[in-house]
Order: structure tokens, then sequence, then C-alpha cells
């Protein structure tokens, strides 16, 4: 008897898990979605020292190296790197991009930017308004690791400049669309 | 329940790898310049000497010159007949035929033109070829103009009788420097 209810109850619960498993049986989804947009960052990766070599009163020169990510839109994208004078010369008395002591003083640079880059031509930099670095075209992708560019600086050398250290800060910002 | 909580994670997963690389559109650098003394000298070449006048009036002739200066402490320009007159016969700074001959020199130096102060050499200093001799000295923190400031160095050549006639040249270098 006993036995028999065992078997009975065995055969119930084995019953019970085919209706079960009949019953929960599914297959759920999810939809999964993603907008790759376009986008932009930038490492600058040193500062730079300036300095006059060779004959005296030669240009200060030096330059810095920059990493650039960028993904431009595929159609009709495109982007661009661009520079300002964020903090002028300081302290007063030495070079300077907004007020130098002589008309024809300048801070330029020529900046080199791997492709999918195009680096643009030699410009003088200003405290006002930014100038180009680089652009790019639409669909332009960086490498993951991002791609590499630098800017070559040249500073007028002004018998006028007050002997001393000077600082300035320049900031570039990456734009993409 | 399922779908929100699958939604939720990868809600998150996307936060969290923009997150990631969230390298920002910006980025700035420091330029660094230190501005020390320096000088640099253009002189003028080919001065002639004449002269003029009386016979056996000394030979006279101007020499023109650009400077640019930066100074901290003071600066200085020099001159010194590096090659004496040649051919030989004619005058000499080192060897002068006759005692006395002499070529000595006046200076005119304009002050620099953005701040400091210049002294120029007094009339009748002797160019030597031995050593070199003051043309102009400068003070502290001395600044000439972008393009430069100018100076004359005007030259007195002794007229020898003794002297052979000819044509006699001799080279005078001129240096600068600043500290």
């Amino acid at each position: 008897m006993y036995s028999t209810i065992k078997k009975a109850s065995l055969g119930l619960f084995f019953a019970g898990a085919i209706a079960f498993a009949q019953v929960g049986t599914t297959a759920p989804t999810a939809t999964v979605s993603v907008t790759v947009a376009a986008e932009a960052a930038l490492v600058i990766n040193s500062n730079v020292t300036l300095t006059s070599v060779g004959t005296n009163f030669a240009d200060y020169t030096g330059n810095n190296t920059f990493t650039y990510f960028i993904r431009t839109g595929a159609a009709s994208g495109t982007g661009s790197i661009v520079a300002k004078v964020t903090s002028d010369f300081s302290p007063a008395g030495g070079p300077s991009v907004a007020s130098p002591v002589t008309a024809s003083d300048t801070l330029k640079y020529t900046a080199t930017v791997a492709a999918p880059g195009t680096a643009a031509a030699q410009q003088t930099i200003s405290t006002a308004s930014t100038t180009s670095v680089a652009s790019f075209g639409s669909d332009a992708h960086s490498v993951k690791a991002g791609n590499s560019g630098s800017t070559a600086w040249v500073l007028s050398n002004d018998p006028l400049y007050q002997t001393g250290s000077y600082t300035a800060t320049v900031t570039y910002t990456i734009s993409a669309s | 329940m399922q779908t929100s909580t699958i939604r939720t994670a990868l809600t998150l997963a996307l936060v969290c790898a923009g997150l990631a690389h969230a390298q920002s559109t910006t980025g700035s650098t420091t330029l660094a310049v230190t501005v020390g003394p320096e000088a640099s000298l253009t002189v003028g070449n080919g001065t002639v000497l004449s002269s003029v006048g009386t016979s056996f009036a000394s030979y006279s002739g101007t020499t023109n010159l650009t400077y640019r200066i930066r100074t901290i402490i003071s600066g200085m320009i020099t001159l010194q007949v590096t090659t004496d007159f040649s051919p030989q016969g004619g005058p000499s700074v080192a060897a002068p035929p006759t005692p006395g001959d002499t070529l000595t020199y006046a200076c005119a130096v304009s002050t620099p033109g953005a701040n400091g102060s210049v002294t120029a050499c007094t009339a009748g200093t002797q160019a030597s070829s031995g050593t070199a001799t003051g043309v102009a000295t400068f003070g502290p923190d001395a600044r000439s103009l972008t393009n430069g400031n100018t100076g004359t160095v005007n030259w007195t050549l002794s007229n020898d009788p003794a002297y052979k006639a000819g044509a006699y040249s001799a080279t005078v270098t001129f240096t600068i420097s600043a500290s």
C-alpha cells in the first residue's frame, strides 16, 4: 500500500513537472540598441618650453604633442581642433599675444596631425578668437588609442622684452559633428 | 521584470562605457619662455678713410653700426684691429712707421630705444691690434628697439708722409655682449 502510494506520488510529481515545463517554456528577447554619435576628445601630452637657439635674437621655438580621438558623422559630418591663448604671457614686460610690445611680435604655430586630420597652415594665435589646428571630413575615425598631432611654436624674440621667465596658457578644443 | 533588469543592466553598461572613454574635448598646454640677456650687432662694411682739406690732414671716415641689446646687468661694444693695414709700407696700427701715428676713433651711440642707458667712448680712443677697446657700455635693463638702435664710429688715421703711396686696408672686429 505504501509502495503503491509512493508510485502514485512519484507519478503525480512527474506529471506535474511536465505540466509545469509546458506552461513555463519561454524564449525571452531583449532589443539592444545603441546610437553611435559623432564624438571627439583630446589629450595634450606636454607643456612647451620655448628656447632661442642659434644666432642672437633668433625667435623662441618649441613643440608639444597631443592625441586626438574623433568620430565624425558618416554623411556630412565634420570635425575640428582649434586653439586659443586663454591666459596671456605673464608677468608683464615680456612677450604678449594680446598686447605685444612691437606690433609685429607674434606667437605662431605650425600644426602636424596624423590622418584622418588635415593640419592647418601656419597660424598666428590669438587671445580673442580661436585659430585652426586641424580639420576633419565626414566619416573620419581615429584609432581607438587616438591619433597623434603636434604644434611647433615660434615666438618673436624682441629686444624690448624685459629679461625674465614668462608663461602663457593655450587651450585646444576639439569638436565633431 | 526580467526585461526591466536587462534594460537596467544595459543602461548601466553604456553609462560606464561612456565614463570610461570620457576624455575631454578641451586640453591646455603651458608655454614657458625665459627671456635672457642677448645682443647682436650689424656693422657697415667698407669704410673708406679719406683726407680732406689741407695737405696731410688726417684720414677720416665713419662706420655705421646697428645694435640690438637686452641686458640684466650690463653690456658693451668693443672693437679691435684684427688684421692690420696691408700691404706693408703704409699705415700700421701695430708697428707705425713713426711713433705717434695712430688710428683713433670717437663714438656716438643712441640710447637704447626702449629702456636703459648707454655711454659712448670718448673722442681720441686709440684702436689697438693687441686688445679690444671700448665703443659703448650699457647699463642694467637696457633694451634696444626691435629693429635695433644706431651708432657711429668716426675714425681718424694719421697721415704720415712716411707712408708709401698706395691703397691699404685693415679689418676691425666689433664685439657686442650682454649680461
